[in-house]
């Protein structure tokens, strides 16, 4: 027997294999899926950390959220005497400005222009001064009967949302 | 059309079956052809007399898969002109000549002993592409049958180019094995 002999009997072999072997194979679709699976593997592989980070991130930010929420005391007159009101304040010094403003009933369109807490001196035990500087359309209000009460109302005010001691505070209109 | 009704136009003799064999088989009789000879014209001269062997053999023949029927004689076909071609390079002259008229005694001698023999190692063939995965048979079978090259082979499953020449191969070593046991070799 020869090779050749070999060659001629597998071109006799049963038409059913020769079928078979036409047939699209089945081994692409295995290795498609195959892909497809790794593929997804690869994905859920990036995504957690990415989704972790993301989540760290929006907890950061909560963080920060809650931090920028400030329980303030907010000074008004009223009758001649000062009282006040616990308000959140989430926006800063212009909203804390804002809540003292509504809250002593002035209508006068104003506006903080700046706060500064000036540096205290070393070793003092005095409280700080802070310097605010407002719209010149309030300072007629300082200047009337009930103007010295809301300096205080303004200055315990700040005392509270700034969380420290205010001796003195100087008003600059512009 | 299908094949059956390919099939029953070579049984009312029309002409018409060689074209619809044509239209429906040609490019993978061509394939086939092409596998073992490498060479354009001869690979449409190999389909060409496939035709003409179908329409010679059906009737009487009623093949149940036209497409292997087809695949077969186109594959026998090429490989006679494979060995005609080869066989008048190494020799050339008339000694191609001289050789098939002397093959005619030495047939006639061993004929039937030959054919039997022939017979029993496409059976024992059958029987030992049965033994093999779906996976393995088709392999062997493109390999083999269908002449792809390796390469081919790699690219219709998705395997590599190892993989497939490791299966082939054990399959080869298998083979030997199977036709020992039978008394084949």
């Amino acid at each position: 027997m020869t090779e050749h002999d070999i060659l001629d009997a597998i071109g006799d072999m049963d038409p059913a294999y020769l079928e078979e072997a036409t047939e699209k194979p089945f081994v692409n679709k295995r290795k498609w899926i195959r892909l497809v699976a790794l593929a997804a593997c690869l994905l859920i592989v990036v995504m957690i950390p990415l989704a972790y980070r993301q989540y760290i991130w929006m907890y950061n930010n909560l963080d920060y959220a809650s931090e920028a929420y400030e329980d303030c005391r907010v000074y008004y007159v009223k009758d001649q005497a000062l009282y006040y009101e616990s308000v959140g304040i989430y926006g800063g010094d212009a909203e804390m400005f804002e809540a003292w403003r509504d809250k002593n009933g002035i209508r006068v369109n104003a506006a903080l222009q700046g706060l500064t807490v000036l540096p205290k001196q070393e070793d003092s035990e005095e409280g700080c001064t802070v310097r605010v500087t407002l719209s010149a359309s309030v300072k007629s209000l300082f200047e009337e009967a009930d103007g010295e009460r809301l300096r205080e109302a303004l200055k315990r005010t700040i005392a509270s949302y700034r969380e420290i001691t205010v001796d003195k505070l100087e008003l600059i209109f512009v | 059309m299908n094949d059956t009704e390919i099939v029953d136009l070579y049984w009312k003799r029309e002409e018409r079956a060689v074209e619809e064999t044509a239209r429906k088989y040609g490019g993978y009789c061509y394939s086939i052809a092409y596998g073992i000879l490498s060479n354009h014209e001869d690979s449409e001269e190999s389909v060409n007399d496939t035709y003409i062997e179908a329409w010679n053999a059906i009737p009487p023949h009623r093949p149940l898969l036209l497409s292997s029927f087809l695949g077969k004689i186109t594959r026998r076909i090429a490989i006679d002109k494979w060995r005609s071609d080869h066989a008048q390079k190494r020799g050339g002259g008339e000694i191609a000549g001289v050789l098939d008229e002397l093959k005619e005694c030495v047939a006639y001698e061993d004929s039937a002993e030959r054919h039997l023999e022939k017979q029993m190692l496409a059976q024992a063939i059958n029987d030992f592409l049965g033994t093999l995965s779906a996976a393995e048979r088709k392999v062997f079978v493109c390999r083999y049958f269908y002449m792809n090259s390796v390469e081919t082979v790699c690219k219709k499953f998705g395997y590599s180019e190892s993989k497939v020449k490791s299966i082939l191969f054990r399959l080869r070593e298998k083979l030997r094995i199977y036709l020992q046991k039978e008394g084949l070799q």
